[in-house]
């Protein structure tokens, strides 16, 4: 049976088609117009979409472990542990009675001082009770499992040695960033680089899964030899320290550097600060001073001038100069010098072993303004040792336009010029070295590369450490003179400067010294700040005798032959 | 090769299968079940999918002829229509609706335990098409009148979109949109449905400025970035999935979205899962298989010649064009959110049965077509072999 045929019918069937073309046509544009919407938000995203896109997971940083610093014998001076901080959530604790007895007890604390704690900041969520826990707290805590502690895993930088050359090893901040010393210089490599680890999460903070493009590892810091012997630095800072005490000094510096390759095996500052507590000491104390503060040097800076005086040949070593019997002298411009005592008619020589104010201006004169001037840069005053420790001062040299009548007269005996310790010590290491500075190195890597520069000739190096040994022998420094080696050097009395004059009983007691002789080892400076001047003052009293101790101490240490007997003994040496 | 019917049974399939996929990947959690071949085989997505093609397949045998024949009660139209009216009315009433999401729009179906439940908007949605279709080729001379012709289907339109409305304003407006265009086929005039706009749209703005939760969804979709946290939420998660998946998508069962992030990951929003997961070539398909179903669905409403079929076809296609245009416009953000389930693929029992059975239907029509084509070509045979007598 066909279906019936009517008219309206076949109007209906007609229009139904064209509504049904129609309603299809408009659905499969606006299918195809959607399917484009798609794209555009898959390919170019409104960035606040990217964003939320990208915040999917929690991003944590990777801390790096911070490098070691090391001595030369790989001691470790500051290292970085990991451990944890105990906390105590006070919102949690159910017992407020019980809980800091069984906390105490855990960790071994007072249960009062713990009771404070909580109570002063029961509205905080977080208190640290303990910021490094030893792993028999930790074992006790984790045992007691009590609700409301937590534990924190942290590193924590921590200087075993405490104290032991603190100014130079420097410290940490916050977030474990270098401030100053070693810690601050070699920071770039000390650091490391952090890491990142994204953990996508759901809603509810919960860990999904880790993207393998979501984590980059930490790179741990390097660990870092120093050139230090934490062996010779405790001796230093021992002897200094006493040194200190006896004299009732304010400060004082001591440096030991390996004679040949620049190498600072003692670096020390009195007084002394603990590396874990910096925040405890003040901020004068935690410079290295070593390389931070310039001063007058005084008599010790007799033997650069006496050398360059020598070496430009303006005056021969056994030529007579009249120091005056009464111990003044007045200069051309009318200046007027004065030694300690009056040393009449003495050879060139004899003015650095007496140390004579009278004698190196006399013959300083002859030099000229310009050649002495020359003669500083040339021992490096005034320029940077190329240590590269934190806040290396250059020191003071004038320059020759603002030189002085004064200045020729000033500058022989010390004065007018403001030296770092560091920087008379690399000076002084020409003399070791026939002629020839090293430049000093805190590194170790860089032991076998040492940088020379000449100051003088090498005749004139080997006759002024021979003049020099006459000065422990018989002149200033007799204090220095040792049973064991040979030491030569200088000693220094400087008034201290305050305000353009030199007020009384102000002093810096300095003595600078090579040994042994013939072939020097190690180069030591000890300079004491404003020492008592009731108990002594003088550079060879109050400085010579610890450089003695140090050089005894540290030659044989480092397996140095002792030189004051070596004729005598040289038929009791067992040869090897 | 295949007929337009096994076509779109293949289609019906094809999409189930990926309903069933995806649905399993977008409801993962941390704490729930973990994702294996066994859930995924026996839960209760499969179970559904089974029965949607079951109904389909079983629909597709129904003769679609004896709906326009029968009269009265005997009637499957007019009982079904009685019966999803009531149904309607059953899920208002406290205690027999089950409240879902704030909204009573279920009725549990069988013992609480099972855990089935039932929407019966679902069920009127395409009675309401069969309805209308009805009336259509019953009516095909009169559909021009208003009075005689349009107005009682309108009236029962009317009275069921007010029913759906109280609960789910989009079914409601998807029923009169759809229910409109088969009216309109069957011969009814545009100016007299434009003289019933206005009034159209003041209820609607009543409806939407009743509700508070609406004006939200209105001002969020035009500025979600106002309250990112609060009514812009949703929009601005459905975004933030199709656009971390990039072209190339997440992989299968690698996104982000579903863990907590985007709301109705599994229902309405699943499209967005789907991008986020396969990328575009995900979105190309399952846009693909909508387009091959119309496509295909558009030949049958071609070659049918009966009425009823022919109108029933159309708001078939209708009501499953509209509803994927809708919700993918929805999910990219093109318009505002608005509760409406991507045809065959949102998760949803009621929805992927009542939709596969009503492809189920177009399968019948295509038999009926190609047996109303073998009877005329025997008809012309018979005509050619007995020519003389006429």
């Amino acid at each position: 049976m066909s279906p019936p045929v009517d008219d309206s019918l076949i109007a209906q069937q007609r229009r139904t088609w064209v509504i049904a073309r129609l309603l299809i046509a408009v659905i499969v544009v606006a299918l195809l117009a959607l399917l484009g919407r798609v794209l555009q938000l898959q390919v170019q995203p409104d960035a606040r979409i990217l964003a939320m896109v990208n915040q999917r997971g929690g991003t944590e940083q990777l801390h790096p472990r911070r490098g070691a610093l090391l001595d030369r014998a790989g001691r470790e001076l500051a290292v970085t542990e990991v451990g944890y901080k105990l906390f105590v959530d006070p919102g949690l604790i159910k017992d407020p009675a019980d809980f800091p007895v069984k906390l105490a007890h855990a960790i071994g604390d007072n249960p009062a001082r713990l009771d404070m704690m909580i109570d002063q900041r029961a509205d905080s969520r977080y208190v640290v009770i303990n910021d490094l826990l030893t792993d028999q707290q930790l074992d006790s805590v984790r045992k007691a499992d009590m609700r409301g502690v937590g534990l924190e895993l942290r590193s924590v930088r921590s200087y075993p040695h405490g104290a032991l050359a603190a100014q130079v090893v420097g410290f940490v901040g916050s977030e474990h960033k270098g401030l100053d010393g070693l810690e601050y210089a070699l920071d770039s490599v000390l650091r490391g680089q952090s890491g990142k680890l994204r953990t996508l999460r759901d809603a509810r903070r919960r860990a999904l899964w880790i993207e393998r493009a979501d984590y980059t590892p930490a790179r741990d810091g390097l660990a870092i030899k120093l050139s230090l012997d934490l062996v010779i630095q405790s001796i230093a800072e021992q002897e200094l320290a006493r040194a200190c005490e006896k004299f009732r000094a304010d400060r004082a510096e001591a440096i030991v550097m390996d004679a040949h390759n620049g190498q600072l095996l003692a670096m020390a500052n009195w007084p002394p600060f603990d590396l874990n507590n910096p925040q405890d000491a003040e901020e004068e104390v935690k410079r290295n001073r070593c390389v931070t503060d310039p001063y007058e040097p005084g008599s010790i800076f007799k033997p650069f001038i006496h050398s360059a005086i020598t070496d430009a040949g303006v005056v021969k070593p056994d030529e007579k100069i009249d120091c005056t019997t009464t111990g003044f002298w007045a200069t051309s411009y009318g200046r007027r010098l004065h030694d300690a005592h009056g040393h009449g008619l003495i050879s060139w020589d004899e003015v650095l072993v007496v140390s004579s104010n009278i004698g190196m201006a006399k013959v300083a004169e002859r030099l000229g303004d310009r050649k002495l001037f020359q003669a500083l840069g040339d021992f490096g005053f005034g320029e940077s040792t190329g240590v590269g420790l934190t806040g290396e001062s250059r020191g003071i040299v004038n320059p020759l336009n603002k030189w002085t009548s004064y200045s020729k007269s000033s500058v022989p005996m010390g004065q007018e010029v403001a030296v770092t310790p560091i920087q008379l010590v690399k000076a002084f290491s020409a003399f070791a070295n026939g002629g020839m500075m090293v430049s000093p190195s805190i590194l170790a890597d860089e032991s076998d590369t040492p940088m020379y520069q000449r100051a003088i000739s090498p005749a004139t190096a080997m006759h002024t450490r021979m003049v020099m040994r006459d000065v422990v022998t018989e002149g200033t420094g007799r204090m220095a003179k040792s049973k064991l080696y040979q030491i030569w050097g200088k000693t220094g009395t400087a008034q201290v400067p305050v305000n353009g004059h030199y007020p009384d009983g102000l002093y810096t007691a300095s003595f600078i010294c090579g040994a042994p002789l013939r072939n020097p080892r190690v180069i030591v400076l000890v300079t004491v700040h404003r020492p008592d001047p009731k108990v002594g003052h003088y550079g060879g009293v109050v400085s010579a005798p610890v450089a003695k101790e140090i050089v005894e101490q540290t030659l044989p240490y480092l397996g140095v032959a002792p030189d004051m007997e070596q004729e005598v003994d040289k038929s009791r040496v067992v040869s090897r | 090769m295949l007929t337009a019917g096994q076509t779109l049974q293949w289609i019906v399939i094809s999409l189930l299968c990926i309903a069933v996929i995806m649905v399993h990947s977008a409801g993962m959690s941390i704490s729930g079940e973990p994702a294996t071949i066994d859930s995924l085989l026996y839960g209760r997505p499969t179970l559904y999918a089974v029965a949607a093609i079951a109904v389909m397949w079983v629909l597709s045998w129904v003769d679609v002829r004896s709906f326009d024949a029968r009269l009265g009660m005997w009637n499957p139209i007019v009982w079904m229509t009685v019966v999803s009216i009531g149904l309607c009315v059953a899920a208002l009433v406290p205690g027999l609706g089950r409240n879902v999401n704030g909204a009573s729009r279920w009725l549990s179906l069988g013992p609480a335990s099972w855990g089935l439940s039932f929407q019966p908007s679902e069920l009127a949605k395409w009675v309401m098409i069969a309805a209308m279709a009805w009336w259509g080729a019953r009516h095909a001379g009169s559909m021009k009148k208003f009075f005689s012709g349009l107005a009682p289907p309108l009236m029962l339109l009317g009275f069921v979109m007010g029913l759906v409305v109280i609960e789910d304003l989009g079914t409601a407006l998807l029923i009169g949109v759809v229910g409109t265009i088969v009216l309109i086929a069957a011969g009814a005039r545009i100016w007299q449905f434009m003289l019933l706009l206005p009034g159209a749209c003041a209820v609607l703005w009543y409806m939407i400025a009743s509700e508070p939760y609406r004006v939200q969804r209105l001002t969020a979709f035009l500025d979600p970035w106002a309250d990112p946290n609060g009514v812009g939420y949703h929009p601005i998660q459905s975004m933030v999935a199709i656009a971390g998946g990039q072209i190339t998508g997440r992989g299968l069962g690698n996104g982000l979205q579903k863990f907590g992030y985007l709301p109705e990951d599994t229902t309405d929003f699943l499209f967005a899962i789907i991008c986020e997961e396969l990328g575009i070539a995900g979105a190309c398909l399952v846009v693909g298989l909508y387009l091959l179903l119309l496509l295909t669905g558009l030949g049958i409403v071609r070659d049918c010649r009966r009425p009823f079929c022919r109108l029933l076809g159309l708001g078939v296609l209708a009501t499953i064009g509209i509803q994927a245009v809708m919700n993918i416009a929805v999910v990219t953000v093109v318009v505002p959110t608005k509760g409406i389930a991507l045809p065959l693929l949102s998760s949803g029992g009621t929805g992927w049965v009542m939709c596969a059975g009503a492809v189920g239907l177009l399968v019948a029509i295509d038999r009926i077509n190609r047996l109303d084509a073998e009877e005329a070509a025997d008809e012309i045979d018979a005509m050619v072999a007995r020519p003389a007598l006429v």
